[in-house]
């Protein structure tokens, strides 16, 4: 079993919007179990952006699901604590849950196109939760949906209240995404890739779209990319994912200057803008892992240069390598430095 | 909206002249003649005398053109005169359609056995919808739940097993053996009091059951594979992570997007219902438009075919456009200009 040792001081979790411990996410599938997520604890302080940085499967966007229970639960079973707001979200039944989503917890989706109802209009689909959660009148959420289309900067709001999703462009329905998610201010957003599906420049829109309603609002945001020039554009604090668990976190300028896990270099390398013109772009060979069991050695360890033996029999835990800069991996890690518990 | 629903309706009138010729075309080239029944001992020369009587000593075109107009002109002016108790110009004078086996017009023949079929096959496409929308939801809501289970395999049953045999199987087990029901439909029978109302439920039971079941198994299936095709979609999880309730994801969220192609469906299968379910029809012994084509066309009373045929395919025509109006009216992504 692997143990987490990122402890910690105990000013950040007093300190923190929402703090997950030892989450664990597996898949029952027909065709056997999947372990997307393994034993992944974190925290966000209030009014922080983290960004959540992992290739496509490293289980960034399960785990966030999992953390309100946002999956099909047959087949996902979700294990470990998350605590928001001084309870345990794991002990809550499905409508108190029901009552933290959306009201306390916000979510933004990956694709703008799909994640809003076709058929009902957009007011509609904003005064809901105004009307579940805060029992607004029809009038007053009304009243309240025009301000929320307001602040996400769509113009003539009062106007495109009453039209479908359909006439709205992907930035604009992406803009109505993040409103309806704040529609009852929540104190943490949960942005599931925002703008991977845009294109560049509504991305850089959104992108500082956020950051403005960041400063306004003051809710502690996580934000869920595989694009590190986003996260490093956007986040406090950078949390790099691979193989369903955590391999680094550090603040982000730490983490752009003194990566320590291979997974989170090679990433790094990855980027265009650190190359000599002319020169190939650099990708990471080989496979993410399949996650058919729990990880049993380092889940980097068929893909890392720096490979040794000791990769290969056991998993690396999560150490604090430097202060408030975590990372898994045994070449940071001397054999005698490994202490149990937090 | 309106513009494209006059420019559907004025497609609609080449599309059902060239119907009109084929199915007139098509069963005048089949081997008939009206005095074929009467006995061996009328002479030839009467036999050409009734034949010209009906009209058919003339060419061809000259009787199809005659027939449209008595069917296209005609017999609305006679429909509508009937209605309003007015009368239009010389309505004595005016040809009509006629059975060459009864020799009453023919649009008398389909009003008098409408309301048969309406009440009878009508019902059973209303119970089928009654039916499967319930199953259809809940099937696709518990996936591979033993109701699913159930329903799939009762759906496989009832679309696979002929109404002629779910009938004669009624028939015996609700009939027969357990008397509750009688297996012959009554036409005569009047609805005057409540007694007699209750004896029509009783004999309207068994063939809106057989018509019923039918209808579900189709319908359930499709209303099911919509349900699950919008279960699976973005905006369910968004309906979820905005904490909406269960009761409302399903049916605000995910039903009315399901709704869309099932209704679609369901005006599309409205015309069967008046060209009758024939089997059924002449199970149970209900008088109505199904049995009527059937003895048409045994008794070779080519007029009363054409004239029901051609009926049919303009309910079909005409429920084709009401389906795509629905559609662009149930799903806002879809406007006709």
């Amino acid at each position: 079993m692997r143990r987490q040792m990122n402890a910690p001081s105990a000013s950040d979790w007093e300190a923190s919007a929402l703090r997950a411990v030892a989450l664990k996410t597996v898949f029952h599938t027909q065709d056997g179990t999947i372990h997307a997520v393994n034993g992944v604890s974190f925290h966000v302080g209030e009014g922080e952006l983290l960004a959540v940085v992992g290739e496509s499967g490293s289980g960034k966007s399960v785990a966030m699901m999992s953390l309100v229970r946002l999956l099909p639960m047959p087949p996902a079973a979700v294990t470990g604590e998350v605590f928001f707001q001084g309870r345990d979200l794991m002990t809550l039944d499905a409508e108190e849950l029901r009552r933290v989503r959306g009201a306390r917890i916000g979510f933004v989706f990956q694709d703008p196109m799909t994640s809003l109802n076709p058929v009902f209009t957009v007011g509609y689909q904003l005064m809901e939760p105004l009307r579940r959660h805060l029992g607004m009148s029809r009038r007053r959420a009304r009243e309240r949906a025009v301000e929320l289309l307001e602040l996400v900067g769509i113009p003539s709001a009062a106007d495109r209240l009453d039209d479908y999703p359909h006439v709205f462009s992907g930035g604009m329905r992406q803009r109505v995404g993040i409103a309806m998610a704040l529609a009852c201010e929540p104190r943490v957003l949960i942005a599931d890739e925002p703008t991977t599906a845009l294109d560049v420049t509504v991305q850089a829109q959104i992108l500082e779209l956020v950051r403005d309603l960041r400063g306004r609002l003051g809710m502690a945001i996580i934000w869920v990319t595989h694009d590190l020039g986003v996260a490093a554009g956007i986040a406090d604090r950078i949390m790099v994912m691979y193989g369903g668990q955590v391999v680094e976190q550090a603040a982000t300028a730490d983490l752009f200057e003194a990566p320590r896990h291979p997974y989170t270099r090679a990433l790094l390398d990855t980027l265009p803008g650190r190359h000599v013109p002319g020169e190939r772009l650099r990708a990471i060979g080989g496979q993410p892992p399949l996650m058919l069991q729990e990880p049993a050695s380092c889940p980097f360890a068929q893909r890392c240069p720096q490979v040794f033996d000791r990769c290969l029999a056991a998993n690396p835990p999560l150490v604090q390598a430097a202060p408030g800069h975590d990372v898994a991996c045994w070449r940071e890690l001397p054999v005698d430095k490994v202490h149990h518990g937090h | 909206m309106l513009n494209y629903t006059l420019r559907r309706l004025a497609f609609a009138v080449p599309t059902l002249l060239v119907i009109s010729f084929i199915i007139f075309a098509l069963l005048d080239l089949a081997p008939n003649d009206p005095t074929g029944n009467l006995p061996l001992t009328i002479p030839p020369e009467v036999r050409e005398e009734i034949r010209r009587s009906l009209g058919l000593g003339e060419a061809f075109p000259i009787r199809y053109l005659k027939w449209l107009q008595q069917f296209m002109v005609n017999e609305p002016l006679n429909l509508i005169e009937r209605i309003l108790g007015i009368e239009i110009g010389n309505s004595a004078e005016r040809l009509r359609v006629r059975s060459w086996v009864t020799r009453s017009p023919v649009v008398d023949l389909v009003v008098e056995r409408l309301p048969q079929t309406l009440l009878v096959v009508g019902m059973g496409y209303v119970a089928g919808i009654l039916i499967a929308l319930p199953i259809g939801v809940v099937s696709a809501y518990r996936q591979y739940s033993w109701f699913d289970q159930i329903g799939t395999f009762v759906s496989m049953v009832g679309f696979s097993v002929p109404t002629f045999f779910t009938g004669v199987l009624l028939i015996v087990i609700f009939s027969v053996h357990l008397g509750w029901f009688p297996s012959i439909y009554d036409t005569m029978h009047q609805v005057t009091h409540l007694p007699s109302f209750w004896v029509q439920v009783r004999q309207m039971v068994l063939p809106v059951a057989v018509l019923g079941l039918y209808n579900a198994a189709q319908l359930s299936r499709f209303v099911r594979a919509s349900m699950l095709d919008n279960l699976g979609q973005d905006y369910v999880r968004t309906a979820r992570a905005k904490g909406m309730r269960e009761r409302v994801v399903l049916f605000i969220h995910v039903l009315r997007n399901s709704l869309v192609p099932v209704v679609t469906v369901i005006a599309l299968g409205i015309p069967t219902v008046f060209s009758g379910a024939i089997i059924t029809e002449q199970i149970f012994r209900v008088n109505g438009l199904g049995q009527l084509l059937i003895t048409a066309i045994q008794g070779a009373d080519i007029p009363l075919v054409q004239t029901l045929t051609f009926i049919f395919a303009v309910l079909i025509v005409f429920f084709n456009l009401i389906a795509d109006l629905l559609y662009g009216m149930l799903d806002p992504r879809i406007r006709y200009e």
